[in-house]
């Protein structure tokens, strides 16, 4: 049962359970970052948002980032973003 | 945010600031608690950002448990605007009452509105209306716009050929067609031009034959060519028969009115200009004006206009002439009277839209001036001289 399950996700390209339970990160060329499946923030403030992904702690660096949107694990990030880090907690 | 706004109006949000303590931890807080955030800024460990009325309260607990001072910085929304006017009860109470004004009043015909045509004037076609159930402040529902019609022509038969009424809106117009006999249009009299016949401001101009000479808007003289009887054909050759059409002018009119003092008793007589405000059919004073009946009184209604459109209410002015003490009828009641026939007699087919009156004695006789702004229709044929 378990191996038809895996066969028909492989054949239909689904997203596996494993997949859907880690954070989805989404940017938008570098003045928007959409992160799905956020834990909790960590820091905040113009330059540095620290966000607690579960597996793994994200930082985005910038300038004047803005925290758009705040709605259950879904955060929306904007500004001038410089870079990108992951790292473990 | 944009796209709730109306219903984030209706709410009422409360944008707020918070600084000490752990911003983060409030962020979070806030998230696990289910108060949404709108736009929260961070700027040197200052949040700003904006909740719910609602969520507002449930905010304390939230700073208190992060160490955060919390302090609102502004209120939008219609809780607040209605919390900070409850001093002005009146201003949303007015707004109420006129929704529901305009609502109750556009279930009446606010105006009836006709041009007459050349054999029936505006003013026949108005009285067969009227006597049909057709006048301002009737409910609009109750006219049966069909019946009248079909009443009116059998009225006026031999006169008109169509009386059409349509109901645009809150007003009535009525569209009335002259009653042509078997052939009239067809037989054309002598070559002819219409031309002015007196001073003013050409408002239409409606052309059956001919050619339109003048442009609607602009001022004529009298004796200006409105429609030409003269047309040229394509190989240069001219043509002449009778210019024909229906054309409308503003224009100022005085009608005068003068009777030697020995007429009749003579005595003092007072002339008074009362206004009162008419309302479909309620008709309330302007001021407070003796009660006396003892005098003549001529009327005119001025119907009020906002864009074209003929509002329900309008401004009758009264010109009251007061009898003389003395018995029989005083010199004004005759006057007026002679006025009054003389202006039904010139005004029969003519739009008047406001008179003022004057009374002036000179040595021997009374006069009095009536200036009156009227549309009317203008034109008279004039003969081409085709040798």
């Amino acid at each position: 049962m378990q191996n038809l399950k895996q066969t028909v996700e492989t054949a239909a390209q689904l997203a596996t359970d494993t997949e859907l339970l880690l954070p989805h990160i989404e940017l938008h060329a570098n003045c928007r970052a959409v992160i799905d499946g956020c834990r909790g923030i960590v820091a905040y403030d113009e330059t540095c948002v620290k966000l607690n992904c579960g597996a793994f702690l994200l930082t985005l660096h910038g300038d004047a980032l803005c925290m758009e949107q705040l709605c259950g694990a879904h955060i929306s990030v904007s500004g001038i973003l410089v870079s990108l880090e992951l790292s473990s907690l | 945010m944009r796209k709730g706004f109306f219903f984030s109006f209706l709410r009422g949000s409360v944008t707020f600031v918070a600084d000490g303590g752990f911003p983060e931890r409030f962020l979070n807080l806030c998230n696990v608690r289910g108060i949404v955030l709108f736009s929260p800024q961070m700027h040197q460990k200052t949040l700003t950002a904006t909740v719910r009325r609602s969520d507002y309260c449930r905010l304390r607990d939230v700073a208190k448990r992060s160490g955060m001072q919390l302090r609102a910085q502004e209120k939008h929304g219609l809780p607040f605007f209605l919390r900070r006017h409850r001093a002005h009860l009146a201003l949303p109470v007015a707004g109420a009452a006129f929704a529901v004004l305009a609502f109750v009043l556009s279930g009446f015909v606010w105006s009836v509105e006709s041009d007459g045509c050349a054999r029936v004037s505006r003013t026949e076609v108005l009285a067969v209306a009227e006597e049909l159930g057709l006048r301002a402040g009737v409910w609009r529902k109750n006219v049966d716009t069909a019946a009248i019609s079909q009443e009116a022509m059998r009225r006026l038969r031999g006169k008109v050929s169509w009386f059409g009424v349509n109901l645009c809106g809150m007003r009535a117009v009525i569209e009335v067609h002259p009653y042509l006999d078997p052939g009239e249009d067809e037989t054309y009299g002598e070559p002819a031009n219409l031309v002015a016949d007196f001073d003013g401001l050409l408002l239409s101009l409606q052309v059956h034959s001919g050619r339109a000479a003048a442009p609607v808007g602009t001022g004529v003289r009298k004796g200006d060519l409105l429609i030409s009887g003269v047309s040229v054909d394509r190989y240069g050759r001219s043509h002449l028969y009778e210019a024909r059409g229906v054309a409308t002018a503003l224009h100022d009119d005085v009608l005068r009115v003068e009777l030697p003092e020995q007429t009749a008793g003579g005595g003092y007589a007072k002339v008074q200009t009362v206004p009162a405000l008419r309302l479909l059919h309620l008709t309330i004073p302007l001021g407070m004006f003796p009660p006396s009946r003892d005098f003549d009184v001529f009327t005119v209604f001025r119907q009020a206009q906002w864009g074209g459109v003929s509002l329900p209410l309008g401004l009758v002015l009264q010109t009251r002439c007061y009898r003389t003490e003395r018995p029989g009828q005083s010199t004004f009641a005759l006057l007026l009277d002679e006025y009054t026939r003389a202006f039904e007699s010139r005004y029969e087919k003519t739009n008047v839209l406001s008179t003022a009156l004057s009374l002036r004695q000179s040595a021997d006789r009374y006069i009095l001036t009536g200036e009156s702004r009227c549309i009317d229709y203008i034109g008279e044929s004039q003969k081409i001289n085709a040798e």
